[in-house]
């Protein structure tokens, strides 16, 4: 809407239909300087507001206010009146209406602070106020009285009493001798009642429309005349009901507002109000002759109940937060207000950033496995009023529930298991949403879901609370139900993997500050060294803790999907947040498990079922930050998008087989059995003691050998084999072998019923071809190897089975002359392999002690990252298969797997003891420990063709190519990675600045994505798109940055960007862009990727590790690159790894080199 | 060693504004004979002044108090384009996003063209980044000091 400026000194006079025409959220007073309202602070013309109408301690979720000031004075006036009787119920609840004297028509919804009942009814002058238009074109907006007057003279009526008009028309005159006169103690909504049909005065078939008022009345005889004339001292003592009927409803808003105050109501009669079939009451309702006044001189009571357990008591607070769909609000970020029934509040006033009264709520603290917090819980007697309106916000939270299967369980519990089961809906939503569809995660109408489950069983033990009919629970309402006594301990916050690592890392911070600070004892061995170091060979290395976090101390239980991880043996927990490192110790062999899981802890029991959570990493000081709890209760709510910070540490959880419970479907097939096993093929030759010694013998504790010599030829299964283990081969002979090839040979053995396809391969080179297999064994027994077998217990019944004579099935163990190794890892640290050949000419490795009960040996040389198990530390049982045994030493080989056995946390004093730095070994892919250096000193490097380390920033994009195919995600990246956009950075080439010089770094998928800072911009809101609804109307659609990316890659398939400016200076103008499929970008297309080029050019540091460009790499793109100069002449890099700054450790660095 | 003047070269503030002027059209700057067209600097917030078209803010580093600007016109700059252009540039939303992160008190790191104004040297601002990590200030003045030995101050060996 237009509004003329400001002419003369007379503010500009606005009518209510002229506040109708206004389509956003707007300011405006009647002064521009401080004037009678004192609190005004109406910004200077021309300027945005810099404070906000309302003396607002809140703080501002946003910089700039969306409420549009009104640049000059206005006056706003209109006949303040009762909501009118189509209003929907919850407008009835909490609104008067302002309306043009002139026509009635025009009318707007209004709340007004300093309430005065003696307005209603009057014309009133608004000097200050916020209009909030309806979101939805068809519904009116609200006005935010903040400031108004009388526009003339007194209210009407007795100096004693003040009567508040209902301007309905009277009807027939019936016995209307009932009067009260008392305190208004409790409200409730507006509510409807379906009429039962032998009403005989409104048997219309409608529902009744009304409200309860509770009131503490007097009985005096004085108060049994009506009118009262004097304010005597009255004893309000008694209680009374009175139901507020039909139109006599509308007083609601003002008897909202008279909570504590004195209120005679006249015209009342006693009737008995019949619900449905379920029963009737007794009680005083309203008639058509009803009178209500107040007694404005009347002392306010204050006596309101507000002890723990009564819900009497009153709290005023600014408003936070507001979450689940208006459900829970956050109070001063301290107190906690769960809104049982959606019509308590004002629903558009409700905002962040208001400051609002709750009466009538009962103060619970609640203790839960993981915080405490401070709940207000409302029942149907609370009354919520505004105090102050917000400026900073003006979305409306409050949405229509649907009620199905869940909304139902979850009503049907008391405030704190209610409470607790939507910090669950918000956690399960956070967690499952990119796994499975909201109908399976909070089920439907007909289904249960997710939550549904996994709530019924721990609210197993939780009883449901009465439900009851909306008479009885207000007239005979009891808040104090126990509660305060239940075992909350139960209660356990079913943790995002996000936050569940950044609450990881924070431990791992605080341990770090102690061990520094000295508060938190180091591990005997370095208490001896007298530093956080580690020696080998007199050499000495930086160490690295560990600390066991106990599933107490997390408070929190994990659910997510099970899989396979790359790294050997390992398992990962999923959710759509991140995932954590699994090590089952005792995972039963050939278990498929797939589905969702429930790492069940139990705090209060002795027994073994919980988890702990390992973190390993270098002993280093590092500081506190800023990062919020990731385990409050707002954190579960508000869902933020928390990064890992800890690149060195690694975090896994430890958990047995026996608390996986399965609560959901299967998402994540998962085979842990692995397919083309290699057997070995045995002949038995020997079995001791023999089977007829102890057959009737009790055989507990003996040991079973057999000895067989091993056939020149493996069998490999191209089929699931393993439960064919060691299995009795009698009908080998009879098989169809065919000898033509003498190093694979195509088989199909027969067991039973199931029949194998394999090939039997030959072992040894000077194997004998086309031998037959019963001549090799026989004939050339100077060749044949031997073996021992030894049966431990339990293993009778196969050694019962086993024949002289017959064929088995071994499972292949090492290689060669390799050798497996079995023992307790004492220690790892980095280690100079230079000189060591065997190691593939790596100069930097790792060293790893391993020691059994009598001797320690090492372990040394280059290993694959994608080979290092999780869980690989001090203290773990491992075993090393395919290990190089020299006379000398013990190296690690490239066809080493290792195995962790079992982690032992008997020998870590306080639960900490020092290891290497293992991840600085694995920073990039080749291990080369890889020294930072400036650019334009990086030539030397460059021509040797080794990798260096700088730090840079990204100035400008040469070219980025963008896929929607799925983005893979590596175990090292996802560790600690949202899961968030399903889009591939192909390749990108950026100009990157490092204060030396420039160079071009080539870089694809997650060095890319990092670069480009794509996953910090994903979460961001997208530009606004337009859609059209099924009706034909236009609505905008705010998507996040990356649905938006997705969206728009899977309309391109592929986009190309290239940047036709001179680096180093970016412009928007010159970015091209190019669709893989000929489409045209849109304006919003090319708009979202734009601002991600400039963001990533815009961004702060980063190290980067990176080798000259094979120039073979960017043929397969077939691309036309920008030919510019100086592009032209910059050295093309080729980016292997990105990683943060740490500015401590790198500032640390740099002044050692400066001092020497 | 090339030429400096297309990178951010990091400096200190009182060397910053101790750099050579040549009167040429328009001004460079010169540090030991090399030209220098573009910086980095590290430090606090200590002014702030927001005008319709500009934001115009003081970084002290603790050796000195560097002037700078950042544009904020960049819809006047667009008015002559065309609508659609003008629809899908990002640019001043994000510039203005950017000058909301200049506050009193933060530290920032800013990157931009040396410029003189009325006769002394500030910063055409080209990027802010607000670092949340006090420790970048003590690593950026260690930077500078490397910086400088390694790479700005050595004589270019052709001169």
């Amino acid at each position: 809407m237009e509004l003329p400026p400001e002419r003369g000194a007379a503010p500009l006079r606005l009518t209510v239909a002229d506040l109708l025409r206004i389509r956003r959220p707007t300011t405006g007073a009647a002064s521009l300087s401080s004037s009678a309202a004192s609190t005004l602070a109406v910004p200077p013309v021309r300027k945005k507001p810099r404070h906000s109408a309302t003396p607002n301690p809140a703080p501002s979720p946003r910089s700039t206010a969306p409420f549009a000031p009104i640049s000059h004075r206005v006056l706003l006036a209109g006949t303040l009146s009762l909501p009118a009787a189509g209003s929907p119920l919850t407008c009835r609840s909490h609104c008067l209406s302002l309306s043009d004297p002139t026509s009635a028509a025009a009318s707007v919804c209004c709340y007004l602070l300093d309430f005065d009942a003696g307005a209603v009814g009057r014309e009133v002058e608004v000097l200050a106020w916020n209009y909030l238009p309806s979101v939805h074109h068809d519904g009116a907006g609200v006005l935010e009285v903040v400031d108004w007057r009388l526009a003339e003279g007194r209210a009407p009526g007795s100096g004693f009493l003040k009567t508040i008009p209902l301007d309905c028309a009277a009807g027939p005159d019936l016995a209307t001798h009932g009067h009260v006169f008392g305190v208004v103690r409790s409200v409730s909504v507006v509510f409807s009642v379906p009429q039962a049909a032998q009403k005989s005065d409104a048997d219309r078939g409608d529902n009744l429309v009304g409200f309860i008022a509770e009131m503490m009345c007097c009985a005096c005889c004085q108060c049994l005349v009506t009118p009262l004339k004097t304010d005597e001292h009255h004893k309000f003592e008694v209680e009374k009901f009175v139901y507020f009927v039909d139109s006599a409803s509308r007083w609601r808003p003002v008897l909202a507002q008279l909570v504590g105050r004195s209120i005679s109501v006249s015209g009342l009669k006693k009737k008995k109000i019949s619900i449905d079939k379920k029963g009737s009451y007794i009680m005083l309702v309203s008639t058509r002759k009803t009178m209500l006044a107040w007694c404005p001189f009347y002392p306010f009571d204050q006596t309101l109940d507000g002890s723990p357990g009564n819900c009497g008591g009153v709290y005023t607070g600014v408003v936070t937060g507001i979450y689940m769909q208006g459900m829970v609000v956050e109070l001063d970020e301290t107190v906690w207000l769960l809104i049982d029934d959606q019509q308590l509040a004002p629903s558009h006033s409700l905002r962040v950033g208001a400051v609002i009264s709750v009466k009538n709520s009962r103060t619970i603290s609640l203790k839960f496995a993981w915080t405490k917090i401070v709940l207000l819980g409302t029942c149907n007697k609370t009354s919520i009023t505004i105090n102050s309106f917000s400026l900073v916000d003006s979305k409306c939270y409050i949405k229509a529930q649907n009620k199905g299967l869940l909304g139902k369980f979850v009503d049907s519990f008391e405030l704190h298991a209610k409470f607790w089961m939507l910090i669950l809906i918000s956690c399960f939503k956070q967690k499952f949403t990119k796994l499975f569809s909201e109908k399976e995660i909070l089920g439907s109408k007909n289904a249960h879901g997710l939550v549904h489950t996994y709530s019924s069983k721990v609210l197993s033990s939780v009883g449901s609370k009465p439900q009851h009919d909306f008479f009885m629970k207000f007239c005979n309402h009891n808040c104090g139900s126990p509660c305060a006594g239940s075992n909350m301990e139960a209660f356990k916050l079913v943790i995002p993997f996000a936050n569940f690592t950044c609450k990881a890392e924070s431990f791992w911070i605080l341990t770090m500050l102690k061990i520094w600070n000295g508060t938190e004892e180091m591990p005997e061995i370095d208490k001896n060294q007298g530093c956080h170091t580690f020696l080998c060979d007199g050499v000495s290395y930086t160490g690295t803790t560990k600390k066991i976090v106990s599933s107490s101390d997390m408070g929190s239980v994990l659910v997510g999907s099970i899989k396979r991880s790359s790294l050997p043996g390992t398992l990962q927990l999923v959710d759509a947040t991140g995932c954590i490192d699994v090590i089952i110790p005792d995972l039963p062999p050939n278990v498929s498990v797939d589905g969702i899981y429930e790492v069940v802890l139990m705090v209060c029991s002795i027994n073994i079922n919980d988890y702990k959570v390992a973190l390993e990493g270098p002993v280093a000081y590092l500081d506190l930050d800023d990062v919020a709890d990731p385990l409050s209760c707002k954190a579960a709510f508000q869902q933020p998008a928390y990064q890992k910070r800890l690149h060195h540490l690694k975090i896994y959880v430890i958990v047995n087989w026996s608390e996986l419970n399965r609560i959901g479907p299967s998402s994540i097939p998962l085979q842990i059995n692995t397919c083309a096993k290699l057997f070995h093929l045995l002949k038995l030759s020997h079995i001791f003691p023999t089977n007829n010694t102890f057959q009737h013998q009790n055989m507990s504790g003996a040991t079973l050998y057999a000895e067989a010599v091993i056939v020149p030829y493996d069998l490999k299964f191209t089929e699931q084999a393993d439960s064919f283990r060691m299995s009795c081969t009698p009908s080998f002979s009879n098989s169809n072998v065919s000898m033509a090839k003498p190093c694979c040979i195509p088989c199909t053995l027969s067991f039973r019923t199931t029949n194998l396809c394999g090939s039997l391969v030959s072992i040894n080179s000077y194997g004998p071809v086309g031998t037959i297999l019963n001549d090799t064994v026989g004939g050339e027994r100077d060749h044949i190897s031997r073996i021992l077998l030894e049966f431990k217990d339990g293993r009778l019944i196969k050694y019962q089975s086993l024949r002289i004579g017959g064929y088995y099935l071994l499972e292949c163990p090492i290689e060669s002359d390799l050798i497996s190794l079995k023992g307790k890892v004492e220690n790892i640290h980095s280690y100079d392999c230079k000189n060591k050949s065997m190691v593939g000419n790596e100069k930097s490795g790792i060293c790893i002690h391993i020691t059994d009960d009598n001797l320690m040996v090492r372990l040394c040389g280059y290993l694959s990252k994608y080979c290092y198990p999780v869980g690989l530390g001090p203290g773990a049982t491992v075993t090393f298969h395919r290990v190089l045994l020299t006379p000398r030493e013990l190296f690690l080989t490239p066809l080493t797997y290792i195995e962790v056995c079992r982690i032992s946390f008997a020998g870590l004093n306080k639960e900490c003891v020092v290891t290497p730095p293992i991840s600085d070994c694995f920073k990039d892919d080749s291990f080369n420990r890889v020294s930072p250096c400036l650019l334009f000193l990086n030539q030397k490097h460059l021509a040797e063709n080794r990798a260096i380390q700088f730090q840079c920033r990204v100035v400008t994009i040469h070219m980025l190519i963008l896929d929607n195919s799925l983005n893979d995600l590596q175990p090292s990246d996802s560790i600690n990675r949202r899961e968030t956009i399903n889009i591939k950075v192909r390749l990108a080439g950026f100009i990157v600045d490092d204060g030396s010089s420039l160079c071009c770094c080539w870089a694809d998928d997650v060095r890319a994505e990092l670069l480009l800072r794509l996953q910090e911009v994903a979460v961001l809101d997208g530009p606004v798109s337009l859609k059209f609804s099924k009706d034909g109307s236009v609505v905008n659609l705010q998507l996040t940055a990356g649905c938006f990316l997705e969206r728009m890659l899977t309309k391109h398939t592929r986009i190309i960007a290239r940047n036709c400016g001179i680096p180093p200076d970016i412009s928007c103008r010159d970015l091209e862009f190019s669709s893989v499929l000929n489409k045209v970008l849109s304006g919003l297309e090319e708009k979202l990727l734009k601002s991600i080029i400039l963001n990533a050019c815009w961004k702060g540091t980063l190290n980067v590790i990176a080798s000259v460009l094979n120039p073979d790499t960017l043929d397969e793109f077939n691309l036309e690159l920008p030919d510019l100069h100086p592009a032209r002449n910059m050295p093309n890099l080729w980016v292997s790894q990105v990683f943060k700054v740490d500015p401590l450790e790198e500032a640390r660095r740099m002044f050692g080199n400066l001092e020497n | 060693m090339g030429s400096l003047h297309l990178v951010h070269i990091k400096l200190l503030a009182a060397d910053l504004l101790s750099l050579t002027c040549r009167h040429t059209s328009p001004p460079s700057f010169v540090r030991c004979g090399r030209t220098v067209a573009r910086v980095e600097i590290v430090g606090v917030v200590v002014s702030r002044d927001r005008r319709d078209k500009f934001l115009r803010f003081l970084v002290d580093d603790g050796t000195g108090c560097v002037p700078c600007v950042l544009w904020l016109n960049h819809q006047y700059l667009n008015a002559n384009r065309s609508s659609g252009a003008s629809v899908s540039d990002p640019t001043a939303e994000m510039a203005l996003k950017m000058s909301e992160m200049v506050n009193l008190g933060g530290l920032l790191r800013v990157r931009g063209r040396i410029v003189l104004y009325r006769g002394a040297i500030q910063i055409t601002v080209r990027d802010v980044v607000l670092e949340k990590n006090p420790n970048v200030e003590v690593l950026h003045w260690l930077q500078c000091v490397s910086m400088a030995k390694e790479c700005y101050d050595p004589r270019p060996p052709s001169a």
